[in-house]
């Protein structure tokens, strides 16, 4: 039966009409709002390239059932910032050109501030501890966490 | 030198379209093919890979695209350096087979290297073109001409024309002149240079359209059902196990290749997750002393292979479609259309 979900994604209230409300957010925000920043990699909360923040906290949004999700702020790569005025982190990454194909970017990246909201100061490893469950395809891990260290005001 | 007094109005109506065709993909075939029409493909042509419009902006046609490697920048330098413009000028059009000139698969690391030259080139004879057109209608020898930023101007300052106004929108009408004089790299200002990557800002704010991201009216979803060892054989599938799958449409069987379409992508996983299906018992790796002489690889991965090194993996894939085709071959043919066998598992990442 279909099912009516309300969400607060980038701070815009969206109605969305399901048949499954286990469904995960990740295919809502993709197919029912068009959004482009959190990708499907692997389905599984694996590679995290579908990370979102709830709250204010990372999650993997291909596991986050909407059912669950509630009255929680969603925020999307797109909510971060925009070309125009991109996020801190956003800025980062075009500064040390941490993007090879870009497919898992939206993760590092959504990782890597919420991350950095909450932890003062951190060290190249525990840079490197945060971003541990994001996977990248191309190899630019190198320069991935420089970009957060530059955040961080040690890079 | 020749131009065409043809379609300033078609190129900028077309040009105002190719704008749209980048923001808006269901958009791009149709309004695509209408352009198509007004231009060549041919790849001895410099119009197949260049176009300069009234206003000096400069539009390079590639068939080589950038699969996150920066190809699609360093082409714009390649041809921003050989035409004397700056970057902020030109604008590349990739990879669209009704827009673009047939330079083969990306693939190779020969998307510089052939791709890349192939443009340079174009640039080179454009270039020579504009020069000898300027010295016409400035009455200054081309020798005494010099090229800066799109405008062609006496050494001796004074007379000047702009590449827009030389060509007032025309297409040039040109076959590429392999031995047009190409720039000597010591005067180069803007090839060998580091560039910021021109895709990055938007994969980082989330407005890159990656294919995967592409969205067509009536779309359906599919997944692929994958058997528990590469050996295994498909002996039977109940379709009635995801009849009850909201948006279910169809379980595909095509020999060992099994896959469901539904209507929504969570449909899809579902059906696919969910879908009852007996496969024959296998167990072990291939051997891996046979993996490159005609063991697992050569079962799986032939024809594809065969298709991507000679730049007919468009035209075969679109084979698939006729109907009725059993037995071995469709299975070969399936397998490399839609399961990813190691040539085609790229996705977003390969060698360009």
């Amino acid at each position: 039966m279909a099912t009516a979900i309300t969400l607060d994604v980038n701070s815009r209230s969206f109605t969305v009409t399901v048949d499954d409300p286990q469904m995960p957010l990740l295919y809502a925000l993709r197919n029912a709002l068009g959004l482009n920043g959190p990708s499907f990699g692997c389905g599984l909360a694996q590679c995290g390239a579908c990370t979102v923040h709830l709250d204010g906290k990372a999650v993997r949004s291909c596991v986050m059932p909407l059912a669950a999700v509630g009255t929680q702020k969603v925020v999307t790569l797109e909510g971060l910032g925009t070309p125009e005025r991109p996020h801190p982190v956003q800025q980062a990454f075009i500064d040390e050109q941490a993007v090879q194909c870009g497919y898992c970017i939206n993760g590092m990246i959504m990782q890597a501030a919420a991350f950095l909201a909450t932890s003062k100061d951190p060290s190249e490893a525990d840079v490197k501890q945060a971003l541990a469950g994001n996977l990248c395809r191309c190899g630019t891990h190198l320069r991935i966490v420089r970009a957060v260290m530059r955040v961080a005001g040690r890079g | 030198m020749s131009f065409t007094e043809t379609s300033r109005r078609d190129f900028l109506k077309a040009t105002g379209v190719l704008v749209v065709s980048f923001t808006l993909a269901p958009l791009m075939t149709s309004c695509a093919r209408g352009h198509a029409e007004t231009r060549t493909l041919a790849p001895d042509q410099v119009d197949a890979f260049l176009a300069i419009d009234a206003g000096g902006g400069v539009t390079v046609y590639s068939g080589k695209v950038d699969l996150g490697t920066g190809v699609r920048t360093a082409i714009t330098q390649i041809a921003a350096e050989e035409l004397d413009v700056s970057l902020d000028r030109v604008t590349v059009i990739e990879g669209d087979t009704a827009l673009t000139p047939d330079q083969g698969v990306t693939s190779g690391s020969l998307s510089i290297e052939k791709g890349g030259m192939q443009i340079r080139q174009a640039a080179a004879t454009a270039r020579r073109a504009l020069v000898q057109q300027a010295a016409q209608r400035l009455g200054v020898p081309a020798g005494d001409l010099v090229v800066e930023n799109g405008t062609v101007r006496s050494r001796s300052g004074g007379k000047q024309a702009t590449y827009g106004e030389l060509l007032r929108g025309r297409t040039f009408s040109l076959k590429i002149d392999s031995q047009a004089p190409l720039k000597d790299p010591a005067s180069y200002t803007i090839v060998g240079r580091p560039v910021a990557r021109l895709d990055i800002p938007a994969k980082v704010t989330g407005r890159f359209t990656f294919m995967q991201n592409v969205r067509v009216p009536g779309m359906l979803h599919g997944r692929v059902v994958r058997p528990p060892a590469i050996g295994a054989a498909l002996q039977s599938v109940d379709e009635a196990s995801v009849k009850s799958v909201p948006g279910f449409v169809k379980v595909v069987r095509l020999g060992n290749f099994l896959g469901v379409v539904a209507k929504t992508e969570w449909g899809a996983i579902t059906a696919a997750r969910q879908l009852r299906a007996t496969w024959s018992a296998w167990a072990g790796l291939p051997d891996e002393s046979r993996l490159w002489r005609g063991g697992w690889r050569r079962r799986t991965t032939s024809r594809c292979t065969r298709m991507a090194r000679s730049g007919r993996r468009a035209r075969s894939l679109r084979s698939r479609t006729v109907p009725s085709r059993a037995g071995r071959q469709a299975r070969r043919r399936t397998i490399c259309a839609s399961s990813s066998p190691p040539c085609c598992r790229c996705r977003s990442v390969t060698c360009a």
